[in-house]
Order: structure tokens, then sequence, then C-alpha cells
């Protein structure tokens, strides 16, 4: 009858439930081992029986297994040894390969022996729940992956809204400079040249002469604000091509120079080029000459009849610096802190009531990044203005 | 019935002294207790004991320290720990410091017993 | 009833229980390779409608504990209750101990099982040794993130008294201290001071 059996052999229960279930004695050794450990390992009982669980599973010898076992047979409270903090107790391995995470939990039962314990050592396979705790932490990882992909989409498009933005003002400077500061020589030139078409019979030869060298001087400045908008737009439009390749710096200083040469003398400021430019820089040829152009216009405008302006440089072992100098009007702090400013641009006349429109300074700066290099700006209201470029040296 | 023999306990544990006492009663009459570490310094001074035993766990200085600062004294009767904590560090130190024998709360009247005869090897009875 | 300890019942009861701390500080020092400090420096005694207002000291409602059951001629629950704080911290030193990567919530758990686990176990042993009592023990139960109402419905032994004495740990090497409540839920208590009593008459 069945329950002669479980009374001949009170372990016998212990083949019916799920967990896998060893007793030791207090030698170590096991005295039984169920069959769902039979299940799950492959061993038979026979194999095992009275084996030494140390010597069959070593990896128990380890302090903290080994010191709990020894303690339970003083016939000690029930212990529990998690999966999360303890490797496999037995090692099983499911299809994958993997060992089989397991909830062990060691409970003292008395022998016949008063004072003698046996151990039962019971093992839950938590795999499947363990297998679920990776996946969810999978998920959770993936899901935060996702999230930061989205916080950086967002910040991207705030940064092209941002730009956007930077070209709506630009296209509106544009507008607003035509509108304003081209329209009103243009408009004057129109005026000047109705007077002398309606009036040619009344003016003598000389006044006729004055007319039309205001008119020459008045379109030749148009044209030139019209140049440097063109130029800007090109460059903002990103229409311009550089090659940096190796170039005598005095020669391009002399190029650039020789477009103010006639307000240059036309002031009677007296221009210098330091020797110290004799040497190979590092530009693009054309963008170094509009800047320094530019920059020679600029010095021109703002200095007074008979004035000084000079170009000087400093080579060292990465830059080449470009010092443009003049003793003219300077600029106030609040002029020089908005100088490459494309919003603050303003228009002011120079000394001889030169017009302009503020957008020549914005495109040395553009054009001097351009060339992976700075421009910068010192000056002091009444004493004039200094202006360096500094471009990085070509590779050797 | 040993008399001549003076056995110092230092437990901040009264039930810890009793029972220590319980046991040694049994062959001496000379026995002493003190609560604390300090005590046992201050007592330490001006009396002399043939062994002292000292538990590890006490409120102000432990046992680790109070052996330490005995030695720096110049007092070197044997002493006996009786420490539950029996961490390998913990052990490892009183080694170091060396007292005759380090043994496990609650201690066993043989244990004891035998602790003591190696203390006083000059105790035959 | 009258659920005063004199002197020396307090005295006993509490070596018994340092014995048992300092037990288990002997196992959690081979696991967390760390040498550590553990000691309950005195015990109360507190009827159980109370235990609600001492466990507010510990800060949050939540805080996780580890239950044992024990039965004999007098039976009761060891519960170990972990400060958030105090749980971190030895979860952290733990983990370190015994993994390499982990994800500290995950672990949280069944680390504090295990610690509880080891310092009830301990506590318990010493019980039954010394006080030559066998006990028939039940497994451990963890609850984390314990809340008032949820701890009132555990209370099995409602009017009886508890004991409760606060553990404090210290890791000297890492800086580190805390505490940890012990409360024992204990059924027929009276009968529980009278094996306490025999065991002062035994060692006095």
């Amino acid at each position: 009858m069945l329950k002669d059996i479980y009374y001949e052999n009170p372990f016998i229960t212990y083949d019916h439930i799920p967990i896998g279930i060893c007793i030791i004695n207090s030698n170590f050794n096991i005295i039984f081992w169920n069959r769902t450990l039979e299940a799950w390992t492959n061993i038979q009982r026979e194999e095992v029986a009275f084996k030494n669980i140390f010597e069959l599973f070593p990896h128990l010898q380890s302090p903290k297994y080994k010191a709990r076992l020894k303690l339970m047979f003083d016939g000690r409270p029930p212990m529990v040894l998690s999966p999360m903090l303890n490797e496999y107790f037995i090692p099983i391995k499911d299809a994958e390969g993997k060992y089989q995470a397991q909830t062990v939990t060691l409970s003292s039962i008395p022998t016949n022996e008063t004072g003698s314990y046996n151990v039962i050592i019971a093992v839950e396979n938590v795999a499947t729940l363990f297998n679920k705790v990776q996946q969810y932490r999978m998920i959770k990882n993936q899901a935060i992956d996702e999230l930061n992909r989205r916080i950086e989409a967002e910040e991207k498009s705030k940064e092209y809204a941002k730009k956007l933005e930077q070209l709506n003002s630009t296209k509106d400077k544009f507008f607003s400079i035509i509108a304003h500061d081209l329209i009103n020589p243009i408009s004057a030139q129109y005026k000047l040249v109705k007077i002398l078409k309606d009036n040619i019979e009344q003016f003598s030869k000389e006044d006729i002469i004055d007319i039309i060298a205001e008119i020459e001087n008045s379109a030749s400045q148009t044209y030139k604000l019209l140049e440097n908008l063109l130029t800007w737009s090109r460059s903002q439009l990103n229409r311009i091509t550089v090659n940096i390749e190796k170039h005598n710096l005095t020669k391009i200083i002399e190029m650039a120079a020789s477009d103010v040469s006639s307000q240059i003398s036309l002031k009677k400021i007296s221009f210098e080029i330091n020797e110290n430019c004799n040497s190979t820089v590092c530009c693009d040829s054309n963008l170094l000459a509009t800047v320094i152009r530019n920059l020679l216009s600029n010095a021109v405008k703002f200095t007074n009849y008979g004035g000084k302006i000079s170009v000087s440089c400093r080579i060292d072992d990465d830059f080449t610096y470009i010092f443009i100098e003049d003793n003219g009007v300077g600029m106030d702090e609040e002029t020089l802190s908005n100088l490459f400013n494309l919003d603050k641009t303003q228009s002011k006349l120079g000394t001889n009531k030169e017009v302009g429109t503020g957008l020549g300074l914005v495109i040395c700066k553009e054009f001097v990044e351009k060339m992976n290099g700075e421009i910068s700006a010192e000056s002091k209201l009444g004493e004039g203005s200094k202006f360096t470029i500094k471009l990085p040296n070509c590779p050797n | 019935m040993d008399n001549s023999k003076k056995i110092l306990i230092v437990d901040d544990s009264i039930v810890a002294r009793m029972s220590l006492r319980k046991i040694l009663s049994k062959k001496f009459s000379n026995i002493r207790e003190v609560s604390s570490g300090t005590e046992a310094i201050e007592l330490l001074k001006t009396e002399q004991f043939d062994c002292l035993l000292i538990d590890y766990l006490m409120p102000g200085i432990n046992g680790i320290t109070t052996i330490k600062i005995l030695r720096e004294m110049g007092i070197n009767s044997p002493i006996i720990v009786i420490s539950a904590n029996q961490q390998k560090s913990i052990v490892d130190k009183f080694n170091e410091l060396g007292v005759v024998a380090i043994l496990k709360k609650q201690v066993s009247e043989q244990d004891l017993f035998d602790a003591v005869e190696k203390a006083l090897p000059s105790y035959g009875g | 009833m009258s659920y005063e300890l004199t002197q020396i019942q307090q005295e006993a009861i509490l070596e018994l229980l340092n014995i048992g701390v300092n037990e288990s500080t002997n196992i959690l020092s081979e696991i967390l390779n760390v040498e550590i400090d553990l000691a309950i420096p005195q015990i109360r005694i507190i009827t159980s409608d109370r235990l609600i207002d001492e466990l507010k000291d510990l800060g949050k409602e939540d805080y996780s504990a580890v239950n044992m059951e024990f039965h004999n001629s007098f039976s009761g629950i060891s519960q170990i209750v972990f400060s958030q704080d105090s749980a971190n911290k030895l979860v952290d030193v733990f983990s370190r101990q015994v993994l390499d990567t982990y994800e500290f919530d995950e672990i949280k758990a069944d680390a504090l099982v295990e610690i509880g686990n080891i310092i009830l176990n301990a506590i318990l042993a010493t019980f039954s040794n010394s006080l030559n009592h066998e006990f028939e023990f039940y497994v451990p139960v963890f609850f984390e993130n314990y809340k008032k109402d949820f701890f009132e419905q555990r209370l099995k032994f409602i009017d009886e008294v508890v004991l409760l004495g606060k553990a404090i740990f210290r890791i000297e090497e890492l800086n580190i201290s805390g505490d940890i409540i012990l409360f024992f839920n204990i059924k027929s208590f009276q009968y529980f001071v009278s094996i306490i009593d025999l065991y002062i008459n035994k060692i006095s």
C-alpha cells in the first residue's frame, strides 16, 4: 500500500513535488536525490547515493556555501540563498546552455539520534522569472535608448528652428539694406540726373562737371555697396568656393590696397606696408584680398585728412597675424563690441561723408572664418583703430 | 580549590560575567570582574592578575584596544579572549597580540578550563 | 499582565541577542569580505499596538523586512526591518562582493533577504541552543516596501508584546554605519520569560 511505502521511506513524498530536493547528512554525503533533480540534471540517484556533495560539486567548497551548510547541522533555522546573488547551487544547464537560476532553501531536520541533523537542500527553478526580469530589463533599456533618441531629435529640431530664424533675420537684413541704404543714394542720383536734364541750358560747363562728379561719386559708392551686398548674400548661401594655398602676403595686400588708392590720395593719407609682411601666407587669395580691401576701405573712411594707415605682420610657429592700423576717429565701446554682429550693423558716415552699410565687416569675419582664422578689433575713441587678422599657417 | 590564582573577567554583560564566574568558581575562588576595558586598565595599574578573560565587543574601548593598551603598560598576564565574533580579521588581530586562546561565546565548561590550563601552566590541580 | 522585565532578565536577553548577532557577522564578513561590527545596545518591551509608531522612527513608511516564524512551547515571529538608508548601504556592499554588474533595484530584495536571514538565523539559533529549546522554524518571508496597513495585517499575535532592539552595524573599512530594527513578536510572553529565568538560574 502507498501508505506503507511512505512509512518505509519518508523521503518518497519529495519525489512528487516540482522542486529539486537533495538531502545530505552531517558528513556531507547525499542520502537522497529526488526525481525532479534526476530530471533536471540527468544524474540518477544511484549515481550520487552517499557521494560527498563537495566532491560532486566542487564550487560548493567556497566559504559562502560551505560555511552556511556547515552551520545547518547545528539544527539551525532555515537559510535562503537567492538567485541574484548566488551562482547555481546545483549546476543545471538549460536548452541555451545557460545555468538555471535557482532559489535554494536549506532546512535542517532532526535524525533519530538526538542532536544530529540532516540538511534538506530545496532547489527552486526560478529561471522563467529570472529570464522575464532580464527581458524586462532589456525592454527598459531599449525604451530608455528610444527616449534618448527622441530627445536628441528634439534638440536637433530646435537647432534647425534656430537656424531658420537666423536665415530669416539675414533675409530681413538684406531687404532692409536695400530698402534703406541703397534707395537713398540711387534716389539722390536720380534727382541729380533729372535736375541736369531739365536745366542743362542754364548750367555752366563747370557746374555740369561738378554735378556729374557728384553723380559719379554716388554711383560708385552705390555700386560698391551693391557689390558688398551680393558678396555677402552669396557667402550666406555658401556659394563662395574656398581655395587655400600658399601666397605672398605683401602681394595680396598691395592688390587690395590698389582699389582704395584713389581715396587714400584724395584724403592725403600716408599708407605703408611693413617689410615683415613679405612672407608666405596660407589663404584663399581672393577672400583675403577682399577682407583687407574692406578693412582698408574702412580705415580710409574713418581716418582724417592727412592721417596714417599702416599694415604690418607677425609670423610665429602656428599663426600669421596681419595688423591694419589707423589713427582715425576710432570707435566707442558699444560700436566696438557690435562690430561683427549682423543684427547690430549700422550705417556710419565716414570722415568725408562716405556711406556704408556695415556689411563689410560682417563679410570680413565670415571670410576669415572660412579660412579657419579669427578677426578682432581694438579701438580708442579719437585715437584710431587696429584690426587683427589671425590665420593658421599651412602645415609643412 | 585554588586560592592563589587571581582571575579577572572583563565583559560589559552581567549575564556573561555571571556565567563565566559560575564555571570558574568550580576551581578558583579568587575571581574579580569589571564591566569595561577602561575599568580593567584602571584596576591593572594597581593590581596583579594571573589570568585575564576579556570580551571582544564592549561599549567604549573594545577587547582588542584594551589588550593593546595593557601590553603597552607592560602587563603580560596571559589573556583568554571570549568572543561571539569569530571573523577572520578579528581573530588575526587577537593572535597578533599574543593571546592564549580565543573562545566562542557561549563558552563550554570544557573549553574554558582547557584554555585556563594553558594560561596557567603551573596550575596542576 | 505585567510586561516588565527585571534588570537581570533584560541583560540575559540582551546577551543572547548579542551573541546571536555577533555570530551572524562571522558569515556576513565572509560574504561581504569586510570586517563588520554588529551590536544591540539595548532592548525594550512594547505592546504590539505601539509597533507602528516605532516603525515611524525609520522615516518613510517604505522599508524592507524579513520575517521568520518559530514554534514550540513559545512561538513568535522574529522580524528584521531595514531602514532605506541602511538597506541601500548594505546592499551596495553586499553586491560589490558578489556581482560585477547589477541593477540595484533588482538585487536589493534578494540581498536583504539573505542578510536578514543570516542575522535572524543566528539569533534564533542562539536562543534555541542557550535556552535548550528546540524550535520548529518556518521558512523566512520577505516583505518589501512595507506599508503601515500591510504590516497591521501581518501582525499575528495582537495584544501580545514585542521585544524590540536596534542593532547598529559598522563597517569600519568603508565608513558605513546604520541600524536594523529587530522585533520579536512573542506569543505567550510569560512563558518565554520563565524560560529566561531558567537560563539565568543555570548560569548563576
